[in-house]
C-alpha cells in the first residue's frame, strides 16, 4: 500500500502544499485523487507511470524543452523549467513523465481564469503603446532600458498596427506563495510553445489514468483548441488573399517540432517552414506541388529572429523575406505579432502593479514571484512513494474578440518530471463562447495541399523504406542460405559467393572492405573458405552506418518520418522506436553473432513491413500520399534492375545457376510465388518472366511501372510531366526485351538509365531546388 | 544655406539569372533641423512590383521595393533636392552634466538618446575604448569641447584605409590597428561616448567633396558618408565628422541616423537566384544647386 497518509508530514515548510493545509489537512478533491491511486497499488503505479514515459516519449515529448525565447539574450535565473537547457541548445534527453496530476477546483481556477484574463488584456495594452507612442515611457511608468534597451524591443514593429491583437496567444509559468497566491514566475509572449505538449501529455495520462480522470470529471482540453482556431480565423485580414491559416514551425531538428507537428494536425493546419514560403505582391505565399498557395494567417512557432532577414535587426538569414511588409500592408495576420515577446519574460514585473492601475483602472491580480526559487509544492510519485515537490506550470491563454480563453489544463514541472494538470469539478457540457460567425473560415480542402518540402520528403521516406526492406532482405537471405549450406560458399570456385557479393556492392555500393567488418559472425567461421568469409565481411558491411547500409538508410528513414510527421499515424513513431533501436545495433555488426543478427534482422523487417502496411491502410490516397508510393516504386524498380544486372550479367555455370536463381528470388519476396507457379528447378527465363514482366506479381518490374503511371497521373499537372510519361512508356515497352538471354545486360542496362531520368525528372517539376537567398547590402564607405 | 541634389545610384551584378528580389532602403533623406527635403525619389530598374513606404522609430524614411522579374542586373536610384542650413552649436555644458541629464529625458528624443548610450549590434562599449576617450574627456570639460577634441584625435591618429577592413570588421581591431574608414570611425567615436555614458548616434549620409581647384569632379566620385552625433539634453544632436575632423560638419547631407550601421544601411536586400556572383557598384553626386 502506499502511504498516502504519510504525505501529509511531509510537506516542506514556509511553502504552500497543494494536498496538506497547515493544520495537517487534506484540501477538496485531493483525498478522491489521492484514494483512487491508492487503489491501484505502488506496483501498478510505478508500471503506468513507467507507461507515461514510454507513451510520451514516442510522441516526441521529450525532446521538447525549450523556452519561447529566441535569441536567449535575456535568461532567467526564476525559470520554473528547472534543468532546462537554454535556448539553441537542443540535445536533451527524455524527460520523466510524473504519474499523478496536479488539481486544481473550480474555486482556485476562476482565480487563476480571472488572473490570465486580466493579464492578457494588460500586456495586450502596454505592448500597443511601446510599439506607438510609448506614452507609458513618457509618463516615466516604464524605464527607456525596458523598452528600447530591451533585447526583446523590434524596431520593425514600430509605427503599425498588426490586423488584429498582439498577443493572440499567452502563456504564463505559474506557481503558489506559502500564502497560496498565485505567482506568475513569467510570461511566455512571443511564441508560446507548450499548448501542444499539454495535449499531448493529456491523451497519454487519460488513457493510462481514464478511470480517476472520469471520476473526478476532469475539464477537457478539446474546446480551446476550438477556440484557438477561431480566434487565428478573426486574424485573416480584409484585405488578404485567402482565408488560410499555416503554421510556421522551426527545422524538423529543433525540439519543438513534435509539438508544432501536432498542434497543425489537431488545428487542421499546413505545418511550413520558412523555406517553403515566399512574398509575391506583398502577399505570403506557399511553396505546394500544385503550385504557389496564398496564406492569410502565420500561426509562427519561431522567434522574431527567424520572421524576416529583411528588417530584424540584428540580421539573420533566417526567415521569409518581405514577410514583415505582407503584415505591414494588411495581407497576413501573424500569431503572435511581430515584437510582441516585449513584453514578456520577467522584465516588466516590477512594474505591473502600476501598470494595472494606470492602464485598467484595477488591482494587479496575478502577482509576479519576488523571490527565486518561490515555489509551492504537490506531491510527485517517487521510488514507491510521494514526496513533496517544488513546481510551477505553464497555463495557456487564447485572446480573441470574444476575449480570453484560458486552456483548463497545462503542463506542470517539478525537478521529478513532467506533470498534467488537471481542472476537476467539471460539470455539463462545455459552455461554447468562441462560436462567433466572424471567427468561421470557409471550410478549405487540405488534402491536396502538399509543401513541396513535404512531398520531398515523402517521396525519400518511400525510397528509404523500400531500399531498407532490399538490403535487410537481401543480406538475411545471404547469411541464411549461407549458413544452412556453407558448402555453396566455394561451390564451382565460389561462383555462388561472388554473386551474392557483386548484389550486395551494387545495393550498397563499391567500397573496400572494413577489415574490422571481417571478423567471424559464426563461431565456426574459421573453418570457411575466403569466399565464405568475403561474403560474410561484405553482408556486414551492407549493414553499416556507411552510405547507403541499412542502419545509414534507416537514419534517414526516421529523419524523412519526423520532416513530415503531420502526415503520418499516429502508429508509425511506435515502428520508428523499434527500427532506430534496432539500426543502433546494426551498428556494431561484429558484436553480434549470426543468429541474433538473423533475429535483429528478421524484426528490422517485420517493422518495416508494419510500416509498409500502415502506410497502405492509414493514409489518405492525397498527393502526399502519392509521393511516398512514388519513391517506394522507383527505388523498388531500380534496385530490382540493378539486383538482375548483377546476378544475371555474367553467366553463371549449371551447378550454381539455380541457387543465385534462387537467392535472387529470395531477396525479391518471389520465391512462394515462382514455386507454385513453375513448380520446377528454377529456370532464368521463367524467373525473369515472374520478376520482370509479370504484372500481377507486386514485385515485378511491370507491377512498379503500373503504379508509377498511376501515381504520376494522379499527381497535379506540372509542365515536363509529359516527357516522364513518355519516359515511362518507353521503359514499358522495353519489358518484354528481357526474355531475351542475348539482350538482357543492354535492356537491363537501359531500364537503369530511364529509371534515373524519372528520379532526375520527379526532383526536377516538384522539388526543384530552393531559390537560393542572398544578401545584398550597400556600404557606407 | 546651401541646395544639394544627391543622386545615389547602386548597381548589382551578377553572372546569373536572378529571379526576383526584396529591399528595404534608407535612401530618402530625412528632414533634421538643419536640413529641408524639397523632393526626394527611390526607383529600380527592373521597376518594382511593389512599393511600400513608412517612418521608422528613429523618424527615418523607409522604402520598401520588391523586383519579381528575372534580371542580371539591378539599379537602385535615389535623387534628392535637399536644403542644408549651417548647424548651430548650443552652449557648452560638462559632459558628466549630459550624462546624468539624460537618463531622466523621457522627451521622445531622451528616449532614443538613452537608447544610444546601450550597446547596439555592431557597437559596444569597452574598457579600451573608456580609456581612449577619457583623454579627450576630463573632468568637468565640456561635452563639446571635448566632443571636437575626441574628433579631432581620431583624426590624426587613425589612417583613412579602404583596405584595412569590411563591414564585419569589430572595433577593437579598428582601436588595434588604427585604420579604418567613415563608418568605422563613427563608430569608433560613437563607442567611446557610450563608454563614458554618453548618448550617441550613427548618421549616414552624403558629403560634398571638392576637387582641387584645376581639376574637374568626377561624375560619380563623391561617396556615401557616415558620422556620429551626441545628445545634448534641452538642445538636440550635435553631429561631429571624425574622418574629417569637422564638427560642426558642413557641406554634409544626412539621410538617416540609428544606433549604428545595422538600423540604417543604405540598401538591405535579399534576391533569390540560382548560386551567382553579385558585383556591386556604388556612385554618389553630391551636385550645389542654385537657391
Amino acid at each position: 500500500m502506499l502511504p498516502f497518509t504519510a504525505y501529509g508530514g511531509k510537506a516542506l515548510p514556509g511553502r504552500f502544499d497543494e494536498v496538506t493545509d497547515p493544520g495537517g489537512h487534506a484540501r477538496p478533491h485531493w483525498p478522491a485523487l489521492l484514494d483512487a491511486f491508492e487503489q491501484l497499488g505502488c506496483e501498478e503505479l510505478t508500471r503506468r507511470g513507467a507507461a507515461a514515459e514510454r507513451l510520451a516519449s514516442a510522441a516526441g515529448f521529450g525532446a521538447s524543452t525549450t523556452t519561447d525565447r529566441g535569441d536567449g539574450a535575456d535568461p532567467t535565473p526564476t525559470t520554473p523549467l528547472g534543468n532546462d537547457a537554454g535556448p539553441g541548445h537542443h540535445e536533451v534527453p527524455p524527460r520523466r513523465v510524473d504519474p499523478i496530476p496536479v488539481i486544481f477546483g473550480a474555486h482556485d481556477w476562476q482565480q487563476l481564469q480571472d488572473g490570465i484574463n486580466q493579464r492578457v488584456r494588460l500586456l495586450e495594452l502596454v505592448a500597443a503603446d511601446l510599439y506607438g507612442e510609448r506614452t507609458l515611457v513618457q509618463r516615466g511608468l516604464l524605464p527607456v532600458d525596458a523598452v528600447l534597451g530591451s533585447a526583446q524591443y523590434l524596431a520593425a514593429a514600430h509605427g503599425w498596427s498588426p490586423a488584429g491583437p498582439r498577443l493572440t496567444r499567452y502563456a504564463a509559468d505559474i506557481t503558489r506563495d506559502a500564502t497560496g497566491q498565485f505567482l506568475v514566475v513569467e510570461d511566455h509572449t512571443e511564441n508560446p510553445v507548450g499548448a501542444g505538449r499539454a495535449l499531448l501529455l493529456r491523451s497519454v495520462l487519460t488513457r493510462l489514468f481514464g478511470v480517476e480522470h472520469r471520476r473526478l470529471r476532469v475539464q477537457p482540453l478539446g474546446p480551446w483548441f476550438d477556440a484557438l482556431r477561431s480566434a487565428l480565423a478573426e486574424l485573416v485580414p480584409a484585405a488578404a488573399a485567402s482565408p488560410r491559416v499555416a503554421l510556421l514551425a522551426p527545422a524538423a531538428a529543433h525540439p519543438d517540432f513534435a509539438e508544432q507537428a501536432l498542434l497543425a494536425t489537431q488545428l487542421g493546419y499546413n505545418l511550413v517552414e520558412a523555406g517553403d514560403l515566399s512574398v509575391h505582391g506583398g502577399s505570403l505565399y506557399l511553396r505546394a506541388v500544385s503550385g504557389l498557395e496564398p496564406i492569410g494567417v502565420l500561426l509562427r512557432a519561431v522567434p522574431d529572429s527567424a520572421l524576416d532577414p529583411l528588417e530584424i535587426v540584428p540580421p539573420s538569414a533566417a526567415g521569409v523575406a518581405g514577410l514583415l511588409q505582407a503584415a505591414r500592408r494588411g495581407q497576413l495576420g501573424l500569431s503572435n505579432a511581430v515584437g510582441s515577446g516585449l513584453v514578456g519574460g520577467t522584465r516588466l514585473h516590477r512594474y505591473l502593479p502600476t501598470l494595472c492601475q494606470s492602464l485598467l483602472g484595477e488591482e494587479l491580480l496575478l502577482l509576479s514571484v519576488s523571490a527565486a526559487g518561490e515555489r509551492a509544492t504537490t506531491p510527485v510519485f517517487r521510488a514507491g512513494e510521494l514526496v513533496a515537490d517544488t513546481y510551477a506550470m505553464r497555463l495557456h491563454a487564447v485572446q480573441s474578440s470574444d476575449g480570453v480563453a484560458v486552456l483548463p489544463g497545462g503542463v506542470a514541472r517539478s525537478s521529478g518530471g513532467v506533470k498534467d494538470v488537471w481542472v476537476v469539478g467539471y460539470s455539463s457540457a462545455p459552455a461554447r463562447t468562441f462560436a462567433s460567425a466572424a471567427g468561421v473560415l470557409e471550410p478549405i480542402d487540405l488534402r491536396d495541399s502538399l509543401p513541396c518540402r513535404a512531398a520531398e520528403a515523402l517521396f525519400w521516406l518511400g525510397r528509404n523504406a523500400e531500399h531498407a526492406e532490399s538490403v535487410a532482405r537481401c543480406v538475411h537471405v545471404a547469411l541464411s542460405t549461407f549458413r544452412a549450406d556453407p558448402e555453396l560458399a566455394d561451390l564451382d570456385r565460389g561462383a555462388w559467393a561472388q554473386r551474392v557479393i557483386s548484389v550486395l556492392t551494387l545495393l550498397v555500393g563499391d567500397r573496400s572492405v572494413d577489415s574490422a567488418a571481417a571478423a567471424p559472425v559464426w563461431a565456426d567461421d574459421g573453418a570457411f573458405g575466403p569466399d565464405g568469409i568475403g561474403l560474410i565481411a561484405r553482408a556486414r558491411e551492407a549493414l553499416s552506418d556507411r552510405p547507403d547500409g541499412l542502419a545509414e538508410t534507416l537514419g534517414h528513414l526516421a529523419s524523412n518520418a519526423a520532416t513530415v510527421r503531420e502526415f503520418l499515424s499516429t502508429s508509425t513513431w511506435r515502428l520508428m522506436d523499434a527500427l532506430l533501436s534496432e539500426r543502433s545495433r546494426l551498428t556494431q555488426p561484429t558484436q553480434i553473432n549470426g543468429v541474433d543478427l538473423l533475429d535483429l534482422l528478421d524484426r528490422t523487417l517485420a517493422s518495416l513491413a508494419a510500416m509498409a502496411g500502415l502506410m497502405q491502410e492509414s493514409v489518405v490516397r492525397g498527393p502526399g500520399w502519392r509521393f511516398f508510393d512514388l519513391g517506394r516504386r522507383l527505388e523498388r524498380s531500380r534496385l530490382l534492375v540493378t539486383t538482375l544486372r548483377a546476378a544475371f550479367s555474367v553467366l553463371s555455370p549449371m551447378v550454381v545457376a539455380g541457387a543465385v536463381g534462387e537467392f535472387v528470388l529470395a531477396s525479391t519476396e518471389s520465391l512462394v510465388a515462382y514455386r507454385r507457379r513453375y513448380r520446377t528447378d528454377i529456370e532464368l527465363e521463367s524467373l525473369i518472366d515472374l520478376l520482370v514482366v509479370d504484372d500481377r506479381n507486386p514485385r515485378s518490374l511491370a507491377f512498379q511501372v503500373d503504379r508509377i503511371r498511376e501515381d504520376l497521373a494522379s499527381l497535379p499537372d506540372r509542365d515536363g510531366l509529359h516527357h516522364e510519361a513518355a519516359v515511362l512508356d518507353q521503359l514499358a515497352g522495353r519489358l518484354p526485351a528481357v526474355r531475351s538471354d542475348h539482350t538482357l545486360e543492354a535492356t537491363l542496362h537501359e531500364m537503369d538509365d530511364l529509371l534515373a531520368a524519372l528520379v532526375r525528372g520527379v526532383g526536377h517539376i516538384w522539388f526543384s531546388p530552393r531559390p537560393v537567398g542572398r544578401h545584398v547590402s550597400t556600404e557606407a564607405r | 544655406m546651401t541646395r544639394y541634389q544627391v543622386n545615389h545610384v547602386t548597381t548589382y551584378n551578377y553572372d546569373a539569372e536572378m529571379a526576383g528580389g526584396h529591399m528595404v532602403a534608407h535612401l530618402v533623406p530625412r528632414s533634421t533641423p538643419f536640413q529641408t527635403v524639397r523632393a526626394s525619389a527611390v526607383t529600380s530598374v527592373p521597376q518594382p512590383a511593389n512599393r511600400l513606404t513608412w517612418i521608422d522609430v528613429f523618424g527615418n524614411l523607409c522604402t520598401y521595393l520588391s523586383i519579381e522579374q528575372p534580371h542580371t542586373w539591378l539599379k537602385v536610384g535615389a535623387l534628392s533636392d535637399v536644403v542644408v542650413a549651417e548647424p548651430v552649436l548650443p552652449a557648452d555644458i560638462a559632459w558628466e552634466l549630459v550624462a546624468d541629464l539624460t537618463t531622466n529625458d523621457t522627451t521622445e528624443q531622451g528616449q532614443l538618446a538613452q537608447w544610444c548610450r546601450e550597446d547596439s549590434p555592431l557597437v559596444s562599449s569597452s574598457n579600451a575604448l573608456a580609456d581612449y576617450a577619457r583623454l579627450s574627456f576630463g573632468r568637468g570639460d565640456g561635452v563639446i569641447a571635448g566632443l571636437r577634441n575626441l574628433t579631432e584625435r581620431i583624426f590624426a591618429d587613425f589612417a583613412f584605409d579602404a583596405d584595412a577592413t569590411d563591414v564585419s570588421t569589430p572595433l577593437d581591431m579598428v582601436l588595434a590597428n588604427r585604420s579604418g574608414v567613415c563608418q568605422d570611425f563613427a563608430h569608433l567615436a560613437i563607442g567611446c561616448l557610450r563608454s563614458l555614458g554618453l548618448p550617441a548616434r550613427y548618421v549616414s549620409g552624403y558629403l560634398e567633396t571638392t576637387p582641387p581647384p584645376d581639376v574637374a569632379k568626377l561624375v560619380g566620385a563623391d561617396a556615401s558618408h557616415a558620422w556620429c552625433s551626441v545628445y545634448v539634453p534641452g538642445f538636440g544632436w550635435v553631429d561631429a565628422d571624425p574622418t574629417n575632423a569637422l564638427l560642426p560638419p558642413n557641406r554634409h547631407v544626412t539621410a538617416a541616423w540609428g544606433r549604428d550601421y545595422a538600423d540604417v544601411a543604405p540598401v538591405r536586400g535579399v534576391t533569390f537566384g540560382p548560386p551567382a556572383t553579385q558585383v556591386l557598384h556604388v556612385a554618389v553626386d553630391v551636385t550645389q544647386l542654385p537657391e
